[in-house]
């Protein structure tokens, strides 16, 4: 059926609101007061703790004073994520730049991309060098100790108990409270819409805000034709100050800054020899190729469903390792696609590896089924 | 901002606060968290808003951050094959939906706010705190890439 574009209509790809969101927001409503706000209301026990679970704060603090994206992985990722040496030595020459937004000072430590994802992250402090809290977006209203096994460090630097508010550790050392964003967006043609951001604290209780932005990059552009390795981007900073005696914000300013992220261009795709009639959950192994780049390898693996999707992809992994049995740890754009224009499956993984390996041994795990999966297939690179 | 007025807006913007959640969390247990705790959040807030006409774009921009809140706490977007299945199967038109879903989320809200929920390109801009000519942009580029998903279907 052909979609009128212009005077398009998405209500209908929306289904009618269930009686249970409905239900908690209007119980929700109801239970303010005009004295005195209601903090947060439970509708059943169950979302007791999927309360508590939203209001963790995911930032932490990291025992070094200079923080980039090793720490970051990390901190909130054990070491499932690798950042390579070429990658990081990339992100080590991104030249500094500082932008000011009122008293608060943003400075750019490292930019970095690839052809799927865009990184960085930025420096946030005051400009003057005087003392102030400075907070990730909203956060402000969250206790220290919602900061998991940080809050405690961060209890300590601030003299307080971990129990105690953003708000009122501001009002205790009598010094501003800033909220602050540091967001990356790729700008046009290159900006697919994914992300995701974070934050850390140093032990000195400086904001580092690590942001990422998903990555369109068109096919048919060469190097040559952009003479450039640095793809076009904006970091949108904003700085808000909190009122410390009624918890309003005001906004102290807003900027999109332009900044040029490297990029590191995949090299040509090479292909491994892969065993003749390769099946797996009803699919057929196409070709499985390799291209490097400064994150790591990205895996390529093309199937062709011949079982009428009868394979579960919720439940499909890739494994890739090494001839050890060594699982490669991933690569820092947590590349892990898999696409389905049916027929055909066609399954995309980053490893951080330095090279693309010789030998590699691969795996299409469905987690759910244990002993029964097919075990791992060497693949050699062709000749 | 009284509160017979917030109880009142709020009924009124349930169903467009509910699309608007779906559409960044997809995930009606998560929906619903965030709906109670856009709501608490206005309330607390309500002396920022100065003019009660501008309650929904207001509310929506809250809502929006509540959301984007939870998702960071997953750390990363719902990646469509994270959907359940059959998701779609209830609502009038599952292809545009399930076209829809496939929209990097970026380009989806822009998508919603304007042709599910009516905004002007100011009101959605403001809702999403970005400016005007980078929303129009979203939009034309939410608009490619929905044409070339139904195509795809």
């Amino acid at each position: 059926m052909k979609r009128d574009m212009e005077n398009l209509n998405l209500r209908d790809t929306f289904k009618a609101t269930p009686d249970k969101c409905r239900d908690a927001l209007m119980t929700a409503a109801r239970s303010v007061r005009e004295e005195e706000p209601v903090r947060r209301i439970t509708v059943r026990a169950v979302l007791i703790t999927a309360c508590i679970i939203l209001a963790t704060m995911a930032i932490a603090i990291a025992a070094t004073k200079t923080l980039g994206w090793v720490d970051f992985y990390e901190i909130f990722y054990g070491d499932s994520y690798v950042v390579t040496k070429e990658a990081q030595e990339i992100m080590d020459n991104t030249e500094q730049q500082t932008f000011t937004i009122g008293p608060v000072a943003f400075t750019v430590q490292s930019l970095y991309a690839d052809e799927q994802e865009a990184m960085a992250s930025t420096l946030v402090t005051t400009a003057d060098g005087s003392k102030a809290l400075i907070v990730m977006d909203y956060f402000y209203e969250d206790t220290l100790s919602n900061n998991d096994e940080f809050g405690e460090i961060l209890a300590k630097l601030y003299g307080v108990d971990p129990e105690t508010t953003w708000i009122d550790v501001a009002k205790k050392l009598n010094c501003p409270l800033y909220s602050v964003g540091a967001r990356l967006h790729m700008q046009d043609p290159y900006d697919s819409g994914g992300g995701m951001y974070d934050a850390l604290y140093d032990e000195e209780g400086r904001l580092v805000y690590f942001s990422t932005s998903g990555i369109v990059y068109p096919d048919n552009e060469s190097v040559a034709a952009r003479g450039t390795l640095e793809l076009p981007a904006q970091l949108s900073l904003w700085v808000e100050e909190v009122d410390l005696e009624t918890g309003d914000t005001k906004d102290i300013g807003d900027d999109l800054v332009d900044v040029k992220v490297p990029m590191s261009l995949q090299s040509e795709p090479v292909e491994y020899q892969i065993p003749e009639d390769y099946m797996v959950f009803g699919l057929h192994l196409d070709s499985v190729k390799a291209a490097k780049t400064a994150s790591g390898v990205y895996l390529y693996a093309d199937f062709t469903d011949q079982d009428g999707m009868k394979y579960r992809r919720n439940y499909m992994r890739p494994v890739w390792t090494d001839e050890n049995g060594k699982e490669y740890p991933e690569g820092i754009t947590m590349c892990h696609n898999i696409d389905v224009q049916w027929p055909q499956v066609n399954i995309t993984s980053l490893i951080a590896a330095d090279s693309i390996p010789e030998r590699i041994w691969f795996q299409l795990l469905d987690e759910d089924k244990g002993e029964e999966n097919v075990p791992a297939t060497m693949l050699e690179l062709k000749k | 901002m009284d509160r017979g007025f917030f109880i009142t807006e709020i009924e009124a913007c349930t169903d467009m606060m509910y699309r608007v959640a779906w559409s960044i969390l997809r995930n009606d247990d998560d929906v619903q968290d965030a709906l109670q705790d856009a709501a608490l959040k206005a309330w607390e807030k309500r002396s920022r808003l100065k003019e009660e006409k501008y309650f929904r774009t207001w509310i929506v921009r809250i809502l929006i951050n509540v959301c984007y809140d939870a998702q960071r706490k997953h750390r990363r977007n719902v990646p469509l094959e994270e959907i359940p299945e059959g998701t779609y199967a209830s609502v009038p038109d599952p292809d545009l939906a399930i076209a829809l879903a496939a929209v990097p989320e970026k380009l989806r809200l822009p998508l919603v706010l304007c042709y599910s929920e009516g905004m002007t390109y100011e009101e959605a801009a403001s809702a999403l705190r970005i400016p005007p000519a980078t929303l129009q942009g979203r939009l034309r580029r939410g608009k490619e890439a929905l044409r070339k998903e139904l195509k795809a279907e």
